[in-house]
């Protein structure tokens, strides 16, 4: 396996700074990572922070444009938001590497926040709410399951919002609260890669970001979700043309040490052609059309998923029946090693393929940080490697459970 | 101490970026004398083969037997079922995937480099003796068949198909769309047909990239020569003249957003304008700030995207300009996107947003050409439409010689938009202009 070198620094303000070396590509890479996310919303001000991150675009504090610039020496640029973060990136060539900072310094020292970029730019979230969410079919189905698995926290809604209100009444002010509250250099991950040396990226940073001072934001507390006691179910209409299933169970946090092995029985039912859900219900029972398992991975305890579409012709509840028979299997019965060790190849592979690419190993670097230490992402594939059949067992157990579960059901209407 | 205030207006210097080299493989053969290109750089263990055969939809005589040749490819041999070829590709951590486009089909494993040996006779055996086993053509065809439901319900899949079928006309392999009857009369014999004559019959080489020191690509290279030699079969080269202008709706219910589609039939990539005309498409909507970005999106908010981009397949090629954007403002949005095309077709781009242009696909042919992935990517579209290294150099050269002046004379010949369909999929309203 392939390490991941890097070093780490902290400026006086609290950014923690990470250079990741790499003298095999001419493009250097700089990832922000804001530690706030649809999760730090108020309940009726949601799909904020995704908002927020297009206005991180509409100019800052002394640079009217972010995009111009950074294409103009060859650069190019994005960012997500998830539930528990805002990421912002970009790439150029790393002569021009001291543009980027200038860049992302500013627009954490303050954005310009004018009047047409939040117009603008609700409305191209209020769009992006109705290409991707509204106007697909079973494009509604987070925007329906969060809020039935989550009762108390805050992931209880999507990050593009409950509803399209929340984004179209969002004003200035709230706007710069929510800037100055968040983006803090204390409450952000800068990584520095490619062909970059850690004195030069340690004197720019300190050059461009050293200068900000803003109070670190207080540690959250956030409502946490209480244990699950009964099955939860949502039967809706829509004019999809197939009837779907989706079946979600609360399991741990990103960070615990039983996330390895609850990722592993994702993909023991659902990765791949030949993992359980795939080999029996679409090959053998022929009663769905594609199915799928994996894990949301998020920082709180966050859920395992199940969802396929059901086969023409094929009754609901044969269907549904089908998917509990296979996790029953898995609570009850031993899994063979061998079925182990492939899943366990398969997180290797994924994890190698992950990395050969710059960019996902700057995120994967911060993220880590964000989680407690960096260099787990050369010692997380060691923890997949530890489970052990008992702990698949285990957590098959614990987590695959009917009073732990939230049901979510499409029925096709023509 | 604080630092000593800076002006924070100012930009830092920018350095040009004039060159961007491009590695070239090397290349050796099979003792058939099948050529294998490697490009031999990897920070990670892994290892990416390609079997490169003229097996696309552009050899086949109707639609699907292509892209379900490519699908039921890994669904069976005389000595594997479909299930042992996933079990034992997936065990290793590996994928091993078939895909047909417009002109080629790819047989591509992926995996650990160490797990090479176990591995390649898999992906040989898949490759030269797949029988498509009508219990396995069953479940594809009535899961695919579904899955056209599903995309039938998206405007951009509508509005997408139908522009190809207009630009093209529905016999013309780059633009017949599939229909139910097509599901329903597709059978093994179509596949077996299309393996032996395309596949097996159009193979045409190996793209090998990722981390191969010279013992495993002598693996790799005993393990290929199992394969026949470079097929005889030459790429059947369907021509196409374009229709002409035409305006086509597809109504969709319920849908809160429309999809647009608008261009024309051009020309393929080695064409003398294309590389000049990739540059104005660029400027038109190649890019986050282009002139149908900063006007659909950033100055109206209509859409959450917007793009233009220049499609080239064997024999011929498009453009395409493609949106979805509020139902309700449909065509104020085709006026505008008019309205930026005659802008390109009257006035020269101003000299600082050309600049801007250079150096941005400056920067992406930087990133076209980092890590060995994209590296094999490049060189297999390269091979596919006969270009050299030297068609690089003429592009990053022309990104410096181009003028204003010249976009302009070509706005004016390839953007008259009494050649360009336009599609709408999603609510009627009126076609703009």
């Amino acid at each position: 396996m392939a390490q991941v070198g890097f070093s780490r620094f902290t400026l006086s303000n609290g950014l923690r700074v990470i250079v990741h070396p790499d003298d095999s590509t001419p493009l250097a890479c700089i990832n922000i990572m804001y530690d706030v996310g649809s999760r730090d919303e108020r309940p009726e001000r949601t799909g904020f922070a995704h908002l927020f991150e297009h206005l991180m675009f509409g100019g800052s504090v002394n640079i009217p444009s972010y995009d111009e610039p950074l294409q103009r020496v060859g650069g190019s640029n994005n960012a997500f938001t998830s539930s528990d973060i805002t990421n912002y990136y970009l790439t150029l060539p790393v002569q021009n590497l001291e543009t980027g900072f200038w860049l992302e310094s500013d627009r954490m020292l303050s954005l310009a926040f004018t009047e047409k970029s939040l117009e603008v730019q609700r409305s191209v979230v209020i769009e992006e709410f109705r290409q991707r969410y509204l106007n697909q079919p079973y494009g509604d189905a987070w925007l329906l399951m969060r809020p039935l698995a989550y009762t108390a926290h805050p992931y209880s809604w999507s990050t593009i919002g409950k509803e399209i209100s929340h984004i179209a009444e969002a004003t200035m002010q709230e706007v710069k609260d929510f800037f100055f509250a968040h983006y803090a250099p204390g409450n952000a991950i800068m990584v520095v890669s490619g062909p970059v040396k850690h004195d030069e990226v340690e004197r720019l940073a300190t050059k461009w970001f050293g200068p900000i001072e803003r109070p670190t934001p207080p540690a959250r507390s956030l409502p946490q979700e209480p244990i699950q006691a009964a099955p939860r179910r949502l039967e809706v209409e829509r004019p999809v043309p197939q009837d779907a299933i989706y079946l979600s169970f609360h399991n741990c946090g990103r960070a615990h040490t039983d996330y390895a092995a609850t990722d592993l029985i994702s993909d023991i039912l659902g990765k791949g052609s030949s993992s359980r859900l795939y080999q029996r219900l679409v090959k053998e029972q022929q009663c769905f059309s594609e199915i799928h398992a994996f894990v949301m991975g998020e920082r709180d305890p966050s859920l395992l998923t199940v969802m396929g579409h059901i086969a023409k012709g094929t009754d609901r509840a044969v269907a549904e029946a089908a998917i509990w028979k296979e996790l029953d299997a898995l609570r009850e019965n031993a899994l063979e090693e061998s079925e182990l060790e492939k899943v366990k190849n398969q997180a290797e592979a994924a994890h190698e393929f992950g990395q050969m690419n710059l960019l996902n190993r700057s995120i994967a670097l911060a993220y880590h940080e964000l989680l407690g230490d960096a260099a787990r992402i050369n010692t997380e594939l060691d923890e997949y490697r530890a489970v052990s059949v008992a702990d698949i067992q285990r957590l098959a157990r614990e987590v695959l459970r009917p009073e732990n579960s939230s049901t979510l059901v499409y029925i096709s209407k023509a | 101490m604080k630092m000593m205030t800076m002006d924070r207006t100012l930009a830092p210097e920018a350095h040009a970026i004039k060159e961007v080299p491009l590695p070239e493989p090397t290349t050796l053969h099979t003792g058939h004398g099948l050529p294998v290109h490697v490009i031999d750089a990897s920070t990670q263990d892994v290892v990416r083969i390609e079997l490169i055969t003229r097996g696309g939809a552009s050899q086949a005589t109707r639609s699907l037997v292509a892209s379900y040749t490519a699908k039921m490819l890994t669904e069976g041999t005389p000595g594997m079922t479909a299930a042992q070829i996933a079990a034992q590709v997936e065990h290793y951590g590996a994928t091993l995937h078939a895909e047909a486009d417009q002109d080629e089909c790819l047989l591509t494993l992926t995996c650990l480099g160490r797990h090479l040996p176990t591995l390649l006779p898999v992906l040989t055996e898949v490759f030269a003796s797949s029988d498509f086993p009508d219990k396995e053509l069953d479940i594809a065809r009535n899961n695919g068949f579904q899955e056209l439901m599903v995309n039938r319900q998206k405007v951009a899949h509508l509005a997408r198909t139908t522009f190809a079928e207009a630009l093209y006309g529905s016999e013309h392999p780059y633009g017949r769309i599939a229909t139910e009857a097509d599901y329903g009369t597709l059978d093994r014999k179509m596949l077996l047909n299309h393996h032996s004559e395309h596949i097996l019959g159009g193979l045409k080489s190996v793209m090998v990239a990722g981390n191969v020191n010279d013992a495993r690509l002598r693996t790799i290279v005993d393990a290929l020569t199992i394969l026949p030699s470079q097929g005889k079969k030459e790429l059947r080269m369907p021509t196409a003249s374009g229709r002409g202008r035409q305006v086509l709706h597809v109504e969709k219910d319920g849908a809160v957003q429309n999809a647009i589609r608008v261009g024309r039939v051009l020309f393929t990539r080695d064409h003398p304008d294309f590389i000049d005309m990739s540059i104005l498409t660029t400027v038109l909507g190649g890019h986050f700030g282009s002139r149908l970005m900063n006007n659909l999106r950033e100055d109206k908010g209509f859409t959450y995207g917007v793009n233009a981009s220049l499609q080239a397949f064997s024999s011929t090629g498009h453009l395409m300009i493609g949106t979805e954007v509020g139902a309700e403002v449909c065509d104020v949005a085709l006026n505008e996107i008019w309205a930026e095309v005659a802008r390109l077709r009257t006035e020269p781009i101003p000299a600082a947003e050309l600049d801007l242009v250079r150096n941005y696909l400056i920067g992406r042919a930087l990133n076209g050409v980092d890590g060995p992935f994209a590296l094999a990517d490049k060189w297999r579209m390269y091979h596919r439409h006969g270009l050299t290294a030297d068609h690089h150099r003429r592009y990053i050269d022309r990104l410096w010689e181009v003028t204003s002046e010249r976009l302009l004379a070509l706005a004016q010949v390839y953007l008259d938009p009494s050649d360009m369909t336009v599609v709408t999929a999603g609510k009627r309203g009126n076609m703009g202009n």
